[in-house]
């Protein structure tokens, strides 16, 4: 519990981080928002009016018309997963300094930058890793009903998830092997052995996904009628469980010290 | 003991799977959705009934049946081999000359015969797959071989009939044999002819044969055409969209089958023994015009009962739980079209619900009895957060029974006018659906929803009903239509169900509704046409329906014999579009003009633009455009900027209408407010605000916020 509660106070003791995250992804999701606003109307020209009673019909039927809008949609949420993927990626080391303590800015950056390599090296290594742990629970699971199986693969790839922060928090913080292929095994052998650490971080992982879900919910629920802010506000929680996440594990070096190089 | 043997071990055998499947849940703590499935009670499938012992229901019950709508009758035995998929069969077949003149040829369907090869007329346009099912590889034949037809003479001394062997010949096209009488029958008399014949079985992909030991027989036997009142024969090929035609009669049935098989079929079980492994069935069907059974070990029985009528559903055993929707569909289904349309006149139904592997046995209707197909239910936890749909097996259902009514009962030419069964069976569907769920207005009620949007019944059928793009009419035989244009299943299902409810509509559900009634009520146990149907509707509806009037008064009509001829032998699409909204400035009087001594005066400057001007110096103008073809009548709306609402009814004819308003400032212009077109299939283009004003709720606004969303979602909800 101490660790929770660590990881806690440490994303609480950052709101700039915190905040100055939640502000880019609104702003970059408001761009993309005013670009598909854009296109549409471009699209539609003068009937532009939505029908609050039959919006299933009424937007099925502009896309049958104008099924490019469809395609700019996938686009649009396709071009925001890769952009989060490639940002956060490039972020961790950051965020993982500033998580483990308070530092300088000029400190804060250079640490960063000069872990930067070794976190993307070490990102790549994860990848055959997760695809092997997936491939294991998916054959493994693969006789139980659809829903059994695909919830296995889901926790799965939270696991994964948390090892592959512990081993970013290794590599930025504790001076693990910066290149090997044994950081990042370590980093997964260091996240099953420790329920204590993944219980929590899988159930933080399991959150988020949940206000994902929540969030294209209310999107769909409230189609064309909802305010945008209940959303963006779930973002911002969604950005705090992510911080959490992280910052859980990063107590977790700090109570025990993974194995440096 | 068959039946509550089967239904026992069923259950048993589910119940332990559940268990099994929830334990596993429970330990991969897999959440809320397994968790709630487990809690589920077993289905409850109702208590066994008791065979009916009349195959029709008592006279005062099941309404007028015409003595001389009884044509053919037919005394069957048949015996299926199971290894070899095999039925061996000999027909009975009295056929009553009810035509003008005497008949010495009768054309015979050997439907069967249309999966003999692939230069069928069949297999030409399926090309070996029907819906999304494709011919088994291992056993993709089935056919129908005549080993002989003898005509049967007066009784003998012996007691046997007197045999003449008749001449029979298949037509280069296999699913049509004309058989030569020795001597003419007199129109009035009867001919009885024997037939024996053997039918082979290919695994099952168009409605028809096995998989396992599952067998779903249809159009396993020889049956003749009809013949139409002036003398000629209907009798055609079958081909993929054709389905079936035949006269109303009797059929006295014998099925030999292996003792285990539960066994569904045509009408009234009369007896049952078992002899060793094998067991002898006898049924009867009573006026109606086709014969189809179905046997398997692995169905489940479910019963039901509903206004006299015994109901019973045979259902795979991994899919008991559907049994109860499936029955509760059935008798909605019951109560809506026996309101609508009279009674139903048989006392049984039969449901069948195709087991795995058999799927393409699916969907498809035969007198008293017809096949269903999955439930594919929406998890609760999802229906919880308002996604649900309406369109599964459920669908089917209702489908399929509606076919007991326009099929079964109002026996159109399915190959001469598909239209009459298939697209009023589907107008009668989205019936049953107001009926049971209502509401009967605008709205109607929903087919699909997602996260609580309703997609509604109107707005389904404007999705798919062939209105706009390469089309063919509606009104053509089924092998005019081809599987590569692909617009049978829209235009005829679809686009008919639309032309019916835009009718209903335009000219009010109650006395359509009784139309329709009518039209039931006269064709009942017949072979009614479009034209039957076009004259009965202008009849109880008048040739002309007044929709509204002028402001001069002059009334706006709708000319049913011009919407029938426009919507149903046309591919003309009903298409409006809000094509401009001006507020201008009204005429002045401003400018030189000559006085009363020929002088020019004035010269007063123009108006201000018409935004800076006071609304009653405005004329609001709105332009229609009629894009479509198709002319019909049609109410525009129009919002001005004093808030208050004015429709027009404008008669559809001419390309534009223009409206004006003079001293009155339009804010917007709607076409078709009410939806009462549901033939229009386009609509987005039908609504317009004037430059400035801005609606409640916009597409760019929504889609521009679906997106934002997903990009938070995606960014925010799953990152760091």
């Amino acid at each position: 519990m101490s660790r929770v509660l660590g990881g806690l106070f440490r994303v609480l003791r950052a709101p700039g981080l915190w905040l100055g995250l939640w502000l880019g992804v609104t702003a970059v999701a408001g761009l993309v928002g005013i670009h598909m606003r854009a296109v549409v109307a471009a699209t539609l020209g003068p009937f532009t009016a939505l029908d609050l009673d039959h919006v299933l019909f009424n937007t099925f039927d502009v896309v049958r018309d104008h099924p490019a809008l469809v395609s700019e949609l996938i686009v649009s949420v396709v071009g925001s997963a890769t952009l989060g993927a490639l940002v956060w990626t490039l972020l961790a080391p950051l965020l993982i300094a500033r998580l483990a303590q308070p530092r300088s800015w000029s400190e804060l950056g250079g640490r960063a930058f000069s872990r930067l390599p070794t976190v993307l090296v070490q990102s790549l290594w994860h990848l055959p890793l997760r695809l092997l742990l997936l491939l294991v629970v998916g054959l493994s699971t693969r006789t139980l009903p659809p829903l059994v199986t695909w919830s296995a693969l889901g926790l799965a790839w939270l696991v994964a998830g948390v090892a592959l922060d512990a081993t970013r928090v290794a590599v930025v913080e504790h001076d693990a092997a910066p290149w090997h292929i044994r950081s990042a095994w370590r980093g997964l052998v260091r996240a099953v052995r420790r329920p204590g650490l993944l219980g929590p971080c899988v159930l933080l992982g399991i959150g988020q996904l949940a206000l994902t879900a929540t969030i294209l919910w209310l999107a769909l629920a409230g189609f064309g009628h909802a305010s945008p802010w209940p959303a963006r506000l779930l973002a911002l929680l969604g950005v705090g469980l992510g911080l959490w996440r992280i910052a859980i594990i990063v107590q977790d070096a700090a109570d025990d010290p993974p194995a440096a190089a | 003991m068959l039946r509550a043997r089967s239904h026992v071990a069923a259950l048993g055998v589910g119940v332990a799977e559940r268990a099994r499947r929830c334990t596993l849940g429970a330990a991969l703590l897999v959440g809320g959705a397994t968790g709630l499935a487990c809690g589920e009670a077993p289905p409850d499938l109702g208590t066994p009934l008791p065979e009916p012992t009349q195959a029709l229901r008592p006279p005062d019950q099941r309404g007028p049946i015409p003595e001389a709508s009884r044509i053919v009758d037919y005394e069957l035995e048949a015996r299926y081999d199971e290894t070899e998929h095999r039925i061996d069969g000999r027909t009975r077949i009295t056929w009553r000359n009810h035509g003008p003149a005497p008949v010495d040829r009768i054309p015979f369907h050997l439907y069967m015969n249309g999966f003999r090869a692939q230069d069928t007329a069949w297999m030409q346009q399926g090309r070996g797959s029907h819906r999304s099912y494709g011919q088994d590889p291992e056993a993709p034949w089935g056919y129908i071989d005549i080993a002989s037809v003898e005509r049967l003479g007066s009784l003998g001394s012996d007691g046997n009939a007197a045999r003449t062997e008749l001449r029979h010949a298949e037509r280069s096209e296999p699913s049509l044999m004309d058989v030569w009488l020795d001597a003419p029958v007199a129109p009035g008399a009867e001919v009885q002819l024997e037939l024996v014949f053997t039918t082979h079985l290919p695994k099952v992909f168009a409605r028809t044969g096995y998989s396992g030991r599952f067998v779903l027989a249809g159009q396993w036997f020889p049956k003749p055409g009809v013949l139409m009142p002036d003398g000629s024969w209907s009798a055609h090929p079958f081909t993929v969209y054709s389905e079936f035609f035949a006269d109303f009669g009797q059929y006295e049935v014998q099925l030999d089958l292996p003792a285990d098989l539960v066994v569904g079929a045509s009408g009234i079980l009369v007896s049952r023994e078992e002899d060793g492994d094998r067991q002898r069935l006898r049924y009867r069907a009573e006026m109606v015009h086709d014969f189809a059974w179905t046997a398997g070990t692995d169905l489940v029985e479910a019963w039901a009962e509903h206004d006299g009528i015994r109901i019973r559903a045979l259902v795979p055993e991994a899919r008991a739980a559907d049994a109860p929707v499936h029955l509760q569909a059935q008798r909605a289904t019951l109560d809506s079209m026996q309101a609508r349309f009279g009674p139903y006149p048989w006392s049984t139904i039969t449901i069948v619900d195709p087991p795995p592997g058999a799927s393409g046995a699916g969907g498809m209707e035969y007198p008293t009895f017809y096949t269903t197909t999955q439930l594919r239910p929406i998890p609760s936890v999802l229906r919880r957060l308002g996604f649900d749909h309406r369109v599964g097996g459920e669908f089917t259902t209702v489908h399929e029974f509606g076919h007991q009514y326009f099929q079964g009962l109002l026996a159109s030419n399915e190959f001469d006018q598909p239209w009459l069964d298939e697209g009023l069976n589907t107008f009668s569907n989205f019936l049953v659906y107001i009926d049971e769920y209502g509401p009967d207005d605008a709205d109607g009620p929903w087919l699909l929803q997602v996260a609580g949007n309703p997609l509604t019944v109107y707005d389904g059928l404007r999705l798919d009903n062939g209105g706009i793009g390469p089309s063919q009419p509606i009104d053509l035989p089924a092998d005019r239509f081809s599987p590569l244009v692909n617009a049978y299943d829209s235009v005829t299902y679809r686009k008919t169900a639309a032309i019916m409810m835009t009718l209903r509509r335009l000219a009010g559900a109650e006395p359509f509704d009784r139309a329709m009634r009518t039209y039931a009520d006269r064709f009942r146990f017949r072979h009614p046409t479009g034209a039957d149907l076009e004259a009965t509707l202008a009849e109880e509806l008048g040739d002309r329906i007044v929709l509204g009037r002028t402001a001069d008064g002059r009334p706006i009509e709708l000319s049913l014999a011009d919407y029938f001829e426009q919507a149903l032998r046309t591919t003309r699409a009903v298409d409006f579009r809000a094509h401009d909204i001006v507020n201008r400035p009204r005429l002045g009087d401003a400018g030189w003009h000559r006085d009363e001594h020929g002088e020019l005066v004035g010269g007063d400057p123009p108006e201000p633009r018409s935004a800076d001007l006071p609304d009653d110096e405005v004329e609001g103008v709105v332009v229609v455009h009629r894009r479509g073809e198709f002319v019909v009548p049609v109410e525009i709306e129009v919002q001005l900027s004093d808030g208050t609402r004015e429709r027009v009814l404008w008669d559809g004819t001419g390309r534009y209408r223009v409206l004006t308003w003079p001293g009155r400032r339009v804010r917007a212009v709607s076409i078709d407010p009410e939806g009462r077109l549901v033939l229009e299939t386009r609509r987005y283009d039908n609504t317009r605000w004037a430059e400035g004003e801005h609606p409640r709720a916009t597409m760019p606004d929504a889609m521009g916020q679906l997106a934002e969303a997903s990009s938070l979602a995606v960014l925010g909800g799953l990152g760091p």
